[in-house]
């Protein structure tokens, strides 16, 4: 993390970006990185989140200097509040939906902190539906994330809506802007 | 023709044969198992959302005392696509709601239906074709609930537009669909009314007829802050009040004996020094059948655990709002359930393995680890 | 055995090699050969005696009768394929709650080790419900071989029904031929 970067709002920014770093820690515990999932799940799954398994998924780049990090990795920064199959490892990206399957225009929203540049963005993550569950590189992290009477905010719903089939495949991690500083 | 006249004969003697045998080791065809019109109360509904396979979901019938696979595996119900269950206990039934696709997960037309069981043959007994418009996700206890007289069944729609269907459980009908913007879920509280949980954090209450029709509605003032502290989607009933634990650790009770909701002020699971301990999980609270209130903990909450679950079980009198006692699990817990009376209480814990633990009620002793296979037994309902 | 049993016996062999399913069926309506027939692992046993709570054992508590029908090497099962019954709240010879025996299924012929007989053992599915998942197990032990799948041995057997599989019993039918 870029710890000598200050922002113009100086102090609030800092405290954020504290905070942040603190559960950035703590995610990368694996407990951090699996929510609900605990510590097995059937099919293997969580294979590709331990570094043996990961050299046996050929690692996506984003191709931006400021968004470096592994696509098919649970830890990579745009999944702080993710709960799903991993896109980039279900024939999509990090941003792009699998061959055949519908991208769903309604989600839920999260704001992760980019390590590169300290910044705060905000995440789209659409899910991709019309095919049966990926399988592959699940991940569910929470940060973020509320109760599902919060709709907007909570990742436990299945946002395959207003899709032509509500059958769920795998989840994106969307940028749609830079998250304003906190008033 | 010949051959079939000797073939016809013949089998005749086969037949004749095998009855004529002194040693009659012929097997009657086509028994089928039937369980007992009233479980055991200790008895479990595990429910296994089966998420990586959404639409082979199941709800198991299973007893958690018996020492074997085949032993604590009772039967089964299928739960397609995330189904929400619910004990029907006045008739003995099991009510299942669905979600079917006409090419199955390839999609087409979606139909959602509540699925009605038997407690003895687990046979369809019924279903009641509902708006296809139920809210699929992770299970939570407050996506579907009953009428005290089990007479109505409520369930919560997500299109994302809010709602809540009710059925008549004994004409077994759909009576109306029952709009709730901005908030989620349902509660039943009182005999003809629920309330749904608003993302303003109050709370919605809607008052039913006789017959299950809306009548009319109201909003509570805003009881919590949901960016702040929310509650979880999930309480522990005690005296006919419910108590939500928060993400932080407080507990919001809530009365639902009349037919407005009524909150109560909230109390802490911790004391000031101990405010890391914070409850989570995806049903992170229960009650037993005598009101002893069950919380799952984990000892370093913060932003974003409010799902990873706990290692211990903390025990409180949910009157005094006191801490009996702290439960170390064995195994790290990720939900909570129960069932049984009296002695016979037991704890469930799905823990990080995806296997159920048992453990005896109050006192904590853990009994064994189910040997049933599910996939994601997130959900246990207690037959009691 | 007596003579009207060998001369049934050797009759009902011969039918079943050499008429086809569908054709079996179709002339006398009874038992017929066929699969239960699950695309399955080829080798794919039940867990061993045991289990995850370390209990002995299950037995039918019929000397007679001898083995653990929880377990893939349990003697009935010589020519089964898909999810014991025993694993899913029905036994080796009955059906789960709520789910409907199969008229139409495959016969095979099995050792019991405690008399030392050949028994005609039928593997009626259960169906109506979907997949019991549990306690796998095919065995194709070419022991006596006197049923043979044919090219179709691959059909759900669960077709006369409501199609969806759950799990297989091994219902016994009769004496088997003598070695």
């Amino acid at each position: 993390m870029n710890s000598d970067k200050h922002s113009r709002s100086g102090g609030l920014v800092d405290r954020l970006t504290e905070s942040l770093s603190r559960s950035v820690a703590s995610r990368t515990s694996r407990r951090g990185l699996l929510g609900w999932l605990g510590g097995a799940v059937a099919g293997g799954a969580l294979l590709p989140l331990l570094p043996v398994a990961r050299a046996a998924v050929p690692t996506q780049s984003s191709g931006s200097i400021a968004d470096r990090g592994d696509p098919t990795s649970c830890d990579y920064w745009r999944y702080c509040a993710i709960d799903g199959f991993l896109c980039s490892c279900c024939g999509g990206t990090a941003n792009t939906c699998p061959p055949g399957t519908e991208q769903s225009p309604v989600t839920w929203i999260g704001t992760c902190l980019n390590p590169d540049d300290g910044k705060k963005y905000i995440i789209s993550y659409n899910d991709c539906c019309g095919k049966s569950g990926c399988g592959s590189c699940m991940c569910n992290r929470n940060e973020g994330d509320r109760p599902m009477y919060h709709p907007s905010k909570s990742n436990d719903l299945n946002w395959c809506l207003g899709t032509s089939s509500a059958i769920y495949n795998c989840s994106t991690a969307i940028i749609t802007g830079l998250a304003l500083p906190e008033t | 023709m010949k051959p079939l006249t000797l073939v016809l004969s013949l089998l005749a003697l086969l037949v004749s044969a095998t009855v004529l045998h002194a040693d009659d080791v012929a097997e009657p065809m086509g028994v089928i198992q039937q369980l007992p019109a009233i479980y055991p109360d200790h008895w479990m509904m595990i429910h296994d959302i089966s998420f990586f396979h959404m639409s082979e979901g199941e709800v198991l019938v299973v007893d958690p005392l018996a020492t074997t696979q085949p032993t604590q595996y009772k039967g089964m119900m299928t739960a397609s696509f995330i189904g929400a269950y619910q004990r029907g206990r006045i008739r003995g039934e099991h009510y299942v709601v669905e979600t079917f696709t006409s090419r199955g997960t390839r999609g087409g037309e979606r139909t959602d239906v509540v699925t009605i069981y038997d407690n003895a043959g687990l046979k369809v007994k019924g279903e009641v074709i509902i708006p296809a418009k139920r809210m699929t996700g992770m299970p939570k206890p407050i996506a579907i609930g009953m009428s005290p007289d089990e007479r109505l069944l409520m369930v919560y729609n997500f299109t994302p537009a809010q709602s809540v269907s009710i059925v008549d459980l004994e004409s077994r009908s759909f009576i109306a669909e029952v709009p709730t913007p901005g908030c989620g879920f349902v509660i039943p509280t009182g005999q003809r009314s629920f309330f749904s949980i608003c993302a303003n954090g109050s709370l919605r209450t809607t008052h039913l007829d006789q017959a299950g029709k809306p009548a009319s509605s109201e909003q509570t003032d805003k009881l919590f802050d949901v960016d702040v502290d929310p509650v979880f989607e999930a309480f522990g009933l005690s005296d006919g009040v419910a108590h939500f634990p928060t993400f932080q650790g407080r507990v919001l009770p809530i009365n639902l004996t009349g037919e407005s909701p009524v909150s109560g002020e909230p109390w802490w699971l911790t004391e000031t020094s101990e405010r890391a301990w914070r409850p989570a999980g995806v049903r992170p609270v229960i009650t037993d059948a005598n009101g002893v209130g069950y919380f799952l903990m984990q000892p370093d909450g913060a932003e974003g655990t409010h799902k990873n679950g706990g290692s211990e079980v903390w025990v409180f009198d949910m009157k005094s709002h006191e801490r009996k006692t702290r439960l170390v699990l064995k195994n790290w817990g990720l939900t909570l359930g129960t069932s049984g009376r009296g002695e016979n209480r037991l704890l469930a814990v799905t823990n990080d393995q995806m296997k159920v633990d048992i453990y005896r009620l109050p006192g904590g002793e853990f009994v064994h680890t189910l040997g049933i296979e599910a996939a994601t037994p997130l959900v246990v309902h207690g037959a009691h | 055995m007596s003579i009207f049993e060998k001369a049934a016996e050797r009759v009902t062999r011969r039918i079943a090699q050499q008429s086809s399913r569908r054709g079996f069926l179709g002339r006398l309506g009874m038992l017929l050969v066929g699969a239960t027939a699950i695309p399955l692992l080829p080798v794919a046993r039940a867990s061993s005696a045991g289990g995850p709570s370390r209990v002995p054992p299950q037995t039918t508590g019929n000397l007679d009768d001898p083995g653990d029908p929880s377990t893939c090497d349990y003697w009935r099962y010589c020519g089964i394929d898909g999810f014991l019954c025993s694993c899913c709240g029905g036994t080796q010879n009955t059906c789960p709650p709520g789910t409907e025996m199969s008229p139409l299924t495959w016969v095979g012929t099995c050792r019991n080790p405690a008399d030392g007989l050949n028994y005609v053992i039928s593997y009626n599915d259960c169906c109506g419900k979907s997949s019991c998942g549990r306690c796998l197990c095919n065995r194709n032990d070419d022991d006596l071989p006197i049923y043979r799948p044919n090219a179709n041995n691959d059909i759900n057997w669960c077709m006369g029904t409501t199609n969806v599989y759950n799990c297989s019993t091994a219902v016994i039918l009769g004496l088997g031929p003598a070695e």
